[in-house]
């Protein structure tokens, strides 16, 4: 059962590979990590969408899903060979305990998958609209969107997770909740990757490299739960976008020729059509990298993502999905009531050490630490983006905002991590400073 | 670099084992006997093992109309159930009354005008029947949906009973 599962996943993350051999730039070597890590995020995605196109345009699944296959092999095989030929030269080779350590990382999240389930939202949402996604032959039917009676689904939830389950869902002869769970375990293993890849990229060091991956997956609250990387809720998948989206960012802060903009522009759309959350954090990023370097035209690989992520709300409002939004203004004394819990919520769980261990409080000191060469510009997307998550919270319609508090943030947090730990991990003895 | 690194690798283990021993005893041991281990989670209220295959088993039994799942609770506790019976039985309308504290139909705080009712699901915890299929309903109306028996029933072989 797994077999046809594993056998998706992998065309899922070839065509994420061949994308990005074909959107990293020609002038920069591509190191096989990065490569696999960022296929990882974009694949599913990639795959997931095509999926899509090829159910809205009529295409049964029985033909969309082995001409999709086909169709990435023969690009990853064309973008392999086109990489291949370029004049570049070799660069360092990964060190051997970078590759001990991911591998070991990977190995132990999936077997923490294979023991655990998709989770409340990973059933009811995400795998539930997989399975519509799926027997629709990759469309999403407006019927659904517009079920009153299944408004609890948020229909006008962005589509990149149960695009992806779909996919994998459309690999299996029959139905088979653990199998899917096969998904979930690939993204973990992604987002291992990308950390090892941008802080390796960014310090050129071993150690640095492996502190992040073991900060990363030794802590709980990534890994069981509700939320955890190891679910089927999008947190894992936005975790791993947001920090690849940053480590790009970062990386092309010194690009004066836009020859980062195709990659960004594809991890931006990953991003804002993963979560809503994804969404302002893609908007904050394409503000501050324009606002730092004084053009727009800096900050525009966030308009093609937020034009998708809106188009796809308007589209399903249009067929008649409720805005799943859960707020509404609370008046000023109620407003200014909630910040004081707002805050005590986010503090209490960075300093929940019973779940995240000493990573929180350890990469505070790491950031003090390093205060001087640390990257002010993906710190600063990443704290204003936390600060609107937070502020969010002021407009709660939930009749208990304590409740509300204690099933978001932690997920909220975690989907930081990742970029938190590039950003502290990645100043440690960075040979491109900002 | 090999100091540091061995600096840094014994920091972090020292700073993750008491989590990480509190996080061992949470993981379920060994595969699950069900294919559709994550429905069976959301549905051990009930309890209904091997949800995905019973309902799809009991969905061959229903029209493609709208139906009601009847849970004789209040909402809180079988909303779950409510909401994996709903995804199974996909493209049907499903609506969920809960019969405590009072009659009402639920829809989580997006009220709307439930569709008409052509067959219902009896949701009863901790009897030998907790999922007991019906075709037909006699009321649109919560109170009679809530007050109406079942006796007359048989087993079908799918872990449900019809009417």
């Amino acid at each position: 059962m797994s077999g046809g599962v594993l056998l998706g996943i992998g065309v899922a993350w070839m065509a994420g590979v061949a994308i990005v051999g074909l959107c990293w730039p020609r002038t920069e070597r591509l190191p096989l990590i990065a490569s696999l890590a960022l296929g990882g995020a974009i694949g599913p995605f990639a795959v997931g969408v095509a999926f899509l196109a090829g159910g809205t345009a009529g295409v049964p699944a029985a033909r969309s899903v082995p001409v999709i296959g086909a169709l990435t092999m023969m690009a990853a095989a064309w973008v392999a060979w086109r990489r291949w030929r370029l004049p570049l030269s070799r660069g360092p080779r990964t060190p051997l305990v970078v590759l001990l350590v991911v591998a070991s990382a990977i190995v132990w999240s999936t077997w923490v998958a294979g023991r655990t389930h998709l989770g409340w939202d990973g059933t009811v949402v995400w795998y539930h609209k997989a399975r519509m996604l799926a027997a629709s032959d990759g469309a999403m039917p407006s019927t659904a969107l517009a079920d009153p009676t299944r408004s609890w689904t948020a229909p006008d939830y962005p589509l990149h997770v149960p695009l992806a389950m779909a996919w994998v869902r459309a690999w299996q002869p029959d139905e088979d909740e653990r199998a899917i769970k096969w998904l979930p375990a690939a993204w973990c293993a992604a987002v291992w990757l990308l950390v090892a890849a941008a802080v390796l990229e960014r310090t050129r060091s071993a150690a640095w490299t492996t502190a992040a991956v073991l900060l990363l997956v030794t802590a709980p609250r990534l890994l069981v739960g509700e939320g955890s990387y190891t679910s089927g809720y999008a947190d894992g998948p936005l975790a791993g976008g947001l920090a690849a989206l940053l480590w790009i960012v970062w990386r092309s802060d010194d690009d004066e020729t836009g020859i980062w903009q195709p990659l960004l522009v594809t991890l931006a759309v990953v991003v804002a059509c993963t979560k809503q959350e994804g969404l302002v954090a893609v908007a904050v990023a394409g503000a501050m990298s324009a606002w730092r370097a004084g053009r727009w035209s800096r900050g525009a690989f966030a308009v093609p993502a937020i034009a998708v992520a809106l188009g796809w709300q308007a589209w399903a409002v249009w067929h008649g999905a409720p805005p799943g939004m859960a707020y509404e203004w609370p008046g000023l004394s109620g407003a200014v009531e909630r910040v004081g819990p707002i805050a005590a919520a986010y503090v209490g769980e960075w300093l929940d050490v019973g779940v995240w261990g000493g990573l929180w409080p350890g990469l505070a000191i790491l950031l003090w630490a390093q205060r001087k060469s640390v990257a002010i510009g993906p710190l600063a997307i990443l704290a204003t983006t936390s600060f609107f998550g937070a502020l969010a919270f002021v407009w709660s319609d939930w009749p208990s905002v304590s409740m509300h508090l204690n099933v978001t943030v932690p997920r909220l947090i975690a989907a930081t991590a990742p970029s938190m730990i590039v950003v502290a991990c990645g100043a440690g003895s960075s040979p491109k400073r900002t | 670099m090999p100091r540091r690194l061995l600096l840094l690798v014994v920091a972090i283990v020292i700073s993750q084992a008491w989590p990480l021993s509190r996080l061992w005893p949470a993981l379920p041991a060994g595969h699950e006997a069900s294919r559709s281990p994550s429905s069976d989670v959301l549905m051990q209220a009930l309890p209904f093992p091997d949800a995905a295959h019973r309902l799809a088993a009991i969905a061959g039994t229903l029209p493609l109309s709208p139906g009601v799942v009847v849970a004789h609770t209040p909402a809180d506790h079988l909303a779950s159930a409510y909401f994996v019976i709903a995804m199974h039985l996909w493209p049907r309308q499903v609506s969920y009354v809960a019969c405590a504290p009072v009659p009402q139909i639920e829809q989580f705080r997006a009220p709307h005008v439930p569709p008409v009712f052509t067959w219902r699901i009896d949701l009863r915890p901790g009897t030998a029947r907790p999922v007991h299929v019906s075709p037909g309903v006699p009321s649109q109306d919560p109170s009679a949906l809530c007050a109406s028996s079942f006796a007359d029933t048989d087993r079908t072989g799918d872990g449900g009973t019809t009417r």
